[in-house]
């Protein structure tokens, strides 16, 4: 019956209402911002702008990316290269804990350090040096390396094997290969992953201030806070914005006239070496050191924490919280996910620019400051409401549709996290065996039920990538909700800033441990981890 | 189509407005303050009234834009800030209404709420200064703190708002110049980069990295209160101790800032807010907030909790000494103490950088 009317469907209608639709969400928080951009400039702006404060900002913003950019591919690259090409013991085991610390929020992370830092000072004089830029560095590297991480494990394990063996067969050295093929052929992947790391760290303004490390964000920040400077406050966001967007460019640059196709779709598996002597060693210290920084530490730390300071957090309405928390997030997934399949559908069969300005626009809501973005979506829906409110109030209608629901707090992750999807889908649907979509068309199917009966299936890899990353950003996000959030509304992730922000963070620590612990049940679950590795 | 639209909608509004609640035994607030001790008084409230409080929490100039935009047809019924210049802002937005109400009149004094009645100050924090127990603090001034431990002292970021308001406070008392002076003064005596929270800085102190740090009362008492072993925090206040500064004959007095609350305009319980406000006024309630949440109670029948007392006693003082300034200034100054700030690299001290 539902394939029936999926058949029905007039495909190119539909396909332009939801582009449309999906564009205009998308553009409504940079509208703003680019109105804003417009208006006069507040005396605090001026004072910025005209003392040239805003370039030790802009300094200390590009050296903190740097950094995090290089630190978190070094990290992050790594591991998933030795867990890709070596014999590891538990290697499944390793793999999550190398996955978990991106399921800590960066701000819980700063301060649960600040009490490891109390137990180990010498750890704080390493970790806090001038390179660190006062522990900024150290704690956005160590908790979202995992970005690189699961790209690279990803694209390591699947596509290189062809070109490992060919090296090998002309007797290059493990050395020669690493450095002259993986490294260059990865590069792609690595650039695009670190991305993420970097949008993460150019929108968070939290760590920064904890460190006192003064960046653009901050600027945001205090410009909004100042007289509630919404005009500035989108003004420097655009410079955050450029600094993105030129990332973005130099992202495409670096792929463009190389394609790394794999004609070849059947894989071999990969031949692990088992590491020997110094090597060895050296693989699994550099394991257990990430694995102790990020995971083992600030886990010891919260567990802690939560045991001691239960009396307080025991009245928190874990439950209720919990549950909440996972509606937005489940309702929020299904909804980016069948939307990014739609149109990456769509998108696959167009040519040239509109490919172009589709991609483009999904990416916006990713690059826009969620702050912005939130309050943006807030103006723009509380028009709509009101005007539905007047048209049904006689009706008996009482409330605000949208802005007094959830559903405003799915429409900002929707515009958030869509590019997430997008992308992804995008590039695992281009490396997919187009041939087979056309012969499900030629048989008669239209495009969207050969979405559902072809294509879906053959993307499950990547949509369950896809759900873990999406899952664990929007548990632990907490600006879109914080700003969005209807009466009495309460997530893992509010309470945890409630108590964080009243300095309280040893109390947050039992809802950051749910947190935590309900992604690491996901990545268990989805990635099959335990089960398979019993089978073996 | 537009018809199809039209209709779902319609079902969908008829749906929800049915199975809200009618009796609009409700008030909405919209707060800054993000405490359980709160929570604790607004289900006293209830229980007492029958009225549900329904909270959103986020920060002030979020709040503030939100009423903005809801103009007619506000959410909210009550905005509760934690600072007097957001309320001073919420007044100069024309999101606020006049209220008149003899026991807020009785309840809070003159001071501490604005003179057309659109808010009304619940509950007071001074900005201190948090010291180094080696030292006999004795005669410290904010103007004379700075000679007397040079680069010895610790402050968080400028983006913290009580710390503007301390600014804007001095731009009132002292004048532009008086107060990019001050700032000035501060910022090369401060011993580290800001960093950190109110906590932090007595942390700081009980290290030895600095001997004075600029805080808050409250988080004074909730270090006394700290009872994790594990935490950082604990057991700083056996080596720092708070001091209330500027308390001499001719001096000014200590930088006081209150929480406050107003009624929206075009509230739709506007009845139901006042009752709210009036209950947190209360001599009982006032006196909760002390004993719970740290904070010097506005309503001057209700009695100062026994630890904040202490600390009066431990400096001698019978009556505070506070600022005399309309609260309504902090709002006022609110930006140019964010410049003035900002232009003395308060936040990235040149003798600091490398």
């Amino acid at each position: 019956m539902f394939l029936k009317v999926i058949r029905k469907l007039n495909d190119r209608r539909f396909f332009i209402v939801l582009s449309v639709l999906v564009f205009t969400l998308m553009i409504i928080p940079f509208i703003n911002i680019i109105y804003n951009f417009f208006q006069p400039h507040s005396p605090f702006y001026l004072a910025i702008i005209e003392k040239r404060r805003i370039h030790a900002g802009l300094i200390n913003t590009i050296e903190l990316i740097l950094k995090v950019g290089l630190l978190s591919a070094f990290i992050g690259f790594t591991l998933a290269y030795i867990l890709t090409f070596y014999n590891i013991k538990h290697s499944k085991i390793w793999k999550i804990i190398m996955v978990i610390p991106l399921c800590i929020p960066v701000y819980v992370a700063a301060y649960t350090y600040s009490n490891i830092y109390f137990y180990l000072p010498w750890l704080e004089a390493i970790t806090r040096s001038n390179f660190m830029m006062n522990g900024a560095v150290f704690i956005y590297a160590m908790f979202l390396y995992p970005y690189v991480f699961l790209a690279s494990k990803a694209y390591l394990s699947k596509h290189l094997t062809n070109y490992i063996e060919v090296s090998k067969t002309l007797g290059k050295t493990n050395r020669h290969i690493f450095f002259k093929v993986i490294l260059p052929l990865s590069r792609p992947i690595i650039i695009g992953s670190v991305l993420f790391t970097l949008f993460e760290t150019l929108s968070d303004f939290a760590v920064v201030e904890f460190y006192g490390v003064l960046t653009l964000s901050r600027y945001i920040n205090l410009s909004w806070f100042a007289t509630g400077d919404f005009i500035s406050a989108s003004k420097f966001s655009l410079y955050i914005l450029i600094i993105m967007f030129v990332l973005l460019f130099l992202e495409r640059a670096s792929r463009k006239n190389k394609k790394y196709t794999d004609s070849d779709s059947i894989q071999r598996p990969i031949k692990k070496t088992k590491p020997q002597g110094f090597v060895r060693l050296l693989i699994y210290g550099f394991m257990s050191l990430v694995a102790t920084l990020s995971f083992v530490l600030p886990m010891i730390q919260l567990i802690v924490s939560s045991i001691i300071n239960y009396e307080i957090s025991s009245q928190l309405n874990l439950i209720q919280i919990s549950t909440n928390t996972l509606i937005i997030t489940i309702i929020s997934i299904a909804v980016i996910l069948v939307v990014a399949l739609l149109l990456t559908t769509m998108t696959i069969y167009l040519k040239g620019y509109k490919k172009q300005v589709i991609s483009s626009f999904s990416t916006i809501g990713y690059v826009v400051p969620s702050m912005v973005l939130a309050l943006g979506l807030y103006l723009f829906f509380i028009q709509v409401d009101q005007q539905i409110y007047k048209w049904f109030s006689s009706f008996g209608l009482n409330r605000m549709l949208i802005t007094s629901s959830i559903t405003i707090i799915i429409i900002g992750f929707f515009v958030k996290f869509f590019s997430i999807a997008y992308t992804n889908l995008l590039s695992a649907y281009n490396k997919t065996d187009l041939s087979l979509l056309d012969a499900s068309i030629t048989l008669g199917e239209t495009k969207i039920s050969t979405l559902i009966r072809v294509t879906i299936p053959m993307l499950k890899k990547s949509i369950i990538a896809v759900t873990i990353i999406l899952f664990i950003d929007m548990f632990k996000e907490l600006t879109i909700i914080y700003s969005l959030r209807p009466f009495n509304f309460k997530t893992l992730s509010t309470e945890v800033y409630r108590y964080a922000g009243n300095e309280m963070i040893n109390v947050a620590a039992l809802p950051s441990l749910v947190i935590i612990v309900l992604c690491s049940i996901l990545v268990i679950y989805l990635e099959g981890g335990f089960s398979n590795a019993k089978a073996k | 189509m537009k018809k199809i639209i039209f209709i779902l909608l319609f079902v969908l509004v008829l749906s929800l407005s049915a199975c809200s609640s009618q009796g609009e035994l409700v008030v909405n607030v919209y707060t800054t303050r993000h405490y359980d001790s709160d929570d604790a008084l607004y289900e006293q409230f209830t229980e007492e009234t029958g009225i549900v409080v329904n909270i959103v929490n986020d920060q002030a100039p979020a709040l503030i834009e939100k009423v903005k935009a809801e103009g007619d047809i506000p959410q909210a019924d009550v905005f509760f800030s934690a600072d007097a210049g957001y309320l001073a802002l919420a007044k100069s937005e024309g999101i606020l209404q006049p209220i008149e109400s003899s026991t807020l009149l009785s309840n809070v004094p003159e001071k501490y709420r604005d003179s057309d009645g659109e808010w009304y100050g619940l509950t007071k924090r001074a900005r201190v200064f948090l010291y180094d127990k080696a030292i006999d603090p004795t005669g410290l001034t904010y103007e004379n703190v700075y000679d007397t431990y040079p680069n010895d002292i610790v402050v968080r970021s400028s983006s913290n708002i009580y710390n503007q308001s301390l600014v804007a406070s001095f731009i009132e008392l002292m004048g532009e110049d008086g107060a990019e002076q001050w700032v000035s003064n501060v910022v090369s005596n401060m011993a580290r980069v800001p960093e950190g929270n109110d906590r932090s800085q007595a942390v700081a102190v009980a290290n030895n990295e600095a001997t004075i740090a600029i805080a808050n009362s409250y988080y004074y008492g909730k270090l006394v209160n700290e009872t994790d072993k594990t935490s950082e925090y604990y057991g700083v206040t056996d080596t720092v101790g708070i001091y209330f500064p500027n308390q001499g004959a001719d001096e000014t007095g200590v930088h006081v800032n209150i929480s406050g609350a107003g009624v929206i305009k075009n509230a739709r319980h506007t009845d139901n807010a006042i009752l709210l406000i009036e209950f947190l006024s209360r001599v009982d309630v006032q006196e909760s907030f002390s004993s719970s949440n740290f904070e010097f109670p506005v309503n001057e029948e209700a009695q100062i909790s026994d630890l904040l007392q202490s600390w009066l006693d431990d400096q001698n003082i019978d009556t505070l000494k506070e600022q005399n300034i309309n609260l309504s200034s902090l709002g006022k100054h609110n930006e140019l103490a964010i410049i003035l700030m900002t232009n003395a690299l308060w936040d990235d001290p040149e003798h600091l950088s490398n």
